[in-house]
């Protein structure tokens, strides 16, 4: 698993595709494959190894429009509607719109708390199955600015103290959707997710289903209170779970050109989207699927319980 | 408690016991602490103190050989202070004037809500069990002392977090604080005596069973087992709470004031304000020898450096 290994070890080295990581714990980009095209057996699992390892991996120049990104993401798992709260794109239901002011109808105008974790999430781990995987493609791109980090949750319990480990291992948390901490909701916002919303109770621990790795299962943006402590205990231990989750040396940054695609495993990184790109005028577009993903699973063998909502399923069962 | 007190069923036969807040503090009356004492009283006494963690007694102008002989009905006196030594003609006694040595190191620069806080001495293997201080010079506001309930600081922990500390154990020590270097005379001091111990961070107390958040804020510096940045983390979680003010007493004292507290089950925080008046302060502090705090498991704390402070009359 060590980084020394992988650029030794030949023996499973991938036959089709190129793997180049960029950074010490995660992120790695792929070559040598044509996504545009029927991928070969071989090269799906190669490319689903190299997720599950690198937590999220990065093509480059692969102009895919709306049919060839639902077409790639098909060959990796069932689709969910476009995003299970905020809709999705015209005709293509799978298909949802990362536009630069998605959220300005959102939110009250009140200036959000800023805090080292404000703003990272895995996506929609409000749902008690949240999605597996989410691929985004990169169509309209400031020339500079608009960087998107994620982050190592199965190295950051690893980098967890063996006592710590053993304290959160028992622990689960509950995830929901609300505004930034400081920001107001809209009557829109809050109307759709009395419709729509969804609140589950996730272990703080999670068991990778393929892997059997375990994960810091934080999403700062969806976790709100750890069940069984005191509020005050629960914010100050949030908050140090959170500023471990997105320590430097777990992340990875990455600067997006058009035709670009992030690929990652949403049970194991949390994400943040970038700030900065509000600060100029420069448009920014992108488009993401996300892969149906299963209830997690704690080290106890748990599974997560829902509170509210709806499963995210696939689209075609709806 | 406070209604079982109120009640009066089991009420002392041969003192006063006024509760002063609903966790923490009682004024002792009825006892004139120049003459021996009954052993009915002693007995009452302790239990009072052991109940309301610290005790005050007013009017009580006793003098050093009258402080000693009184304290004596309750334990062994260590020598005045293991660290900062003791006022000439009584070892036993240690002075608390505002200049004292203990507070060479200048006022913190980083002032928490926990800053200050600290039970006597935790550096040790066995801190003492009682501290009695006396009020002789005071100025005529200011200067307040205030303790906190670590037992009642434990209870209102959840369960899961009780749970979780119930198993861990920190290390205390003698340092100025971190921010602020100390200085030579400061450093001089802890060359010549040098405690550094490992304690549960739930102390089992020897005569109630009782478990106190045995965290002392100004000693304890790291939990075991954790990275840095969780110990300190955890730490202010734990100290944060330990000092909320629901769990504590304060005090404001006169010349004749006397607080006994049990050191095993509550922490304390000298007065900052009066460095910012002119009016001078003393007090004289014994205390009494206490043995090795036991955690929930049993297991009792580790020695790490230095001896366990004795009884005067040992050394």
């Amino acid at each position: 698993m060590s980084n020394t290994a992988m650029l030794h070890d030949l023996a499973d080295a991938p036959s089709e595709i190129e793997i180049n990581p960029v950074s010490i714990h995660i992120g790695a980009e792929i070559g040598g494959v044509d996504l545009t095209k029927p991928l070969s057996a071989q090269a799906v699992q190669e490319i689903r190894a190299a997720l599950l390892k690198w937590k999220v991996i990065f093509f480059h120049d692969q102009h895919l429009d709306h049919e060839q990104h639902l077409a790639f993401s098909w060959q990796f798992g069932e689709l969910t509607i476009g995003h299970a709260v905020f809709g999705n794109v015209e005709e293509h239901p799978e298909i949802y719109s990362i536009a630069k002011h998605r959220k300005a109808n959102r939110y009250k105008t009140g200036e959000k708390m800023e805090k080292p974790w404000t703003g990272w999430h895995a996506d929609i781990t409000a749902a008690i199955n949240p999605p597996a995987a989410s691929i985004l493609r990169g169509v309209n791109i400031p020339p500079y600015g608009g960087d998107t980090q994620w982050t190592n949750l199965v190295a950051a319990y690893n980098g967890l103290s063996e006592t710590l480990r053993g304290f959160i291992d028992g622990l689960r948390g509950v995830h929901k959707f609300a505004p930034p901490q400081g920001a107001g909701s809209s009557e829109d916002y809050q109307e759709l997710l009395r419709k729509r919303g969804q609140t589950s109770e996730h272990p703080l621990v999670r068991v990778h289903p393929e892997t059997g790795e375990r994960a810091l299962y934080v999403s700062p943006s969806f976790l709100k209170s750890i069940v069984g402590l005191t509020p005050r205990e629960s914010e100050q231990l949030l908050e140090l779970l959170w500023e471990h989750a997105v320590r430097q040396d777990f992340t990875v940054r990455f600067r997006w050109k058009a035709g670009d695609i992030a690929f990652w495993d949403n049970r194991q990184t949390c994400h943040l989207a970038p700030s900065d790109i509000f600060q100029i005028d420069a448009d920014r577009q992108l488009y993401r699927t996300t892969l149906v993903g299963d209830v997690p699973v704690g080290v106890d063998g748990k599974p997560s319980n829902s509170l509210q909502g709806e499963p995210i399923l696939a689209y075609a069962a709806e | 408690m406070a209604s079982a007190v109120l009640n009066d069923a089991d009420a002392p036969a041969t003192i006063t016991v006024n509760p002063l807040t609903i966790n923490i503090g009682a004024e002792i009356g009825g006892v004139d602490l120049r003459k021996p004492l009954l052993p009915e009283t002693v007995t009452e006494i302790r239990a009072a103190l052991l109940k309301w963690k610290v005790i005050f007694f007013h009017d009580q102008e006793i003098d050093h050989a009258q402080h000693l002989a009184f304290v004596k009905q309750f334990g062994e006196p260590t020598v005045g202070h293991a660290v900062f030594g003791h006022i000439d003609g009584y070892p036993e006694i240690y002075s608390i004037a505002k200049k004292r040595a203990a507070n060479q190191f200048g006022a913190p620069k980083m002032v928490a809500p926990w800053t200050g806080w600290h039970a006597d001495i935790t550096s040790a293997i066995n801190p003492p069990a009682f501290s009695i201080l006396r009020g002789v010079t005071l100025p005529p506001y200011g200067g307040d002392t205030q303790w906190t309930d670590l037992g009642a600081a434990y209870r209102g922990l959840s369960e899961t977090m009780r749970g979780f500390v119930d198993g861990l154990r920190g290390l205390h020590y003698t340092a100025a604080p971190a921010v602020e270097p100390g200085t030579k005379a400061y450093e001089d001091y802890m060359k010549r005596r040098k405690l550094v111990t490992e304690h549960p961070i739930v102390r089992v107390h020897p005569e109630t069973g009782e478990r106190a958040l045995y965290v002392s804020p100004s000693y304890l510096k790291e939990i075991v087992g954790m990275t840095p940045r969780e110990s300190q983390q955890f730490l202010e979680l734990l100290w944060e709470h330990a000092v909320r003010q629901e769990y504590t007493v304060r005090y404001r004292w006169k010349a004749g004031d006397i607080a006994f507290w049990d050191n095993r089950a509550a922490c304390h925080h000298a007065p900052t304000d009066i460095f910012e008046v002119e009016g001078e302060r003393q007090l004289y502090r014994i205390t009494l020898v206490g043995d090795v705090p036991v955690g929930v498991d049993g297991t009792p704390s580790k020695p790490i450096e230095g001896d366990p402070i004795t009884a005067y009359a040992a050394e």
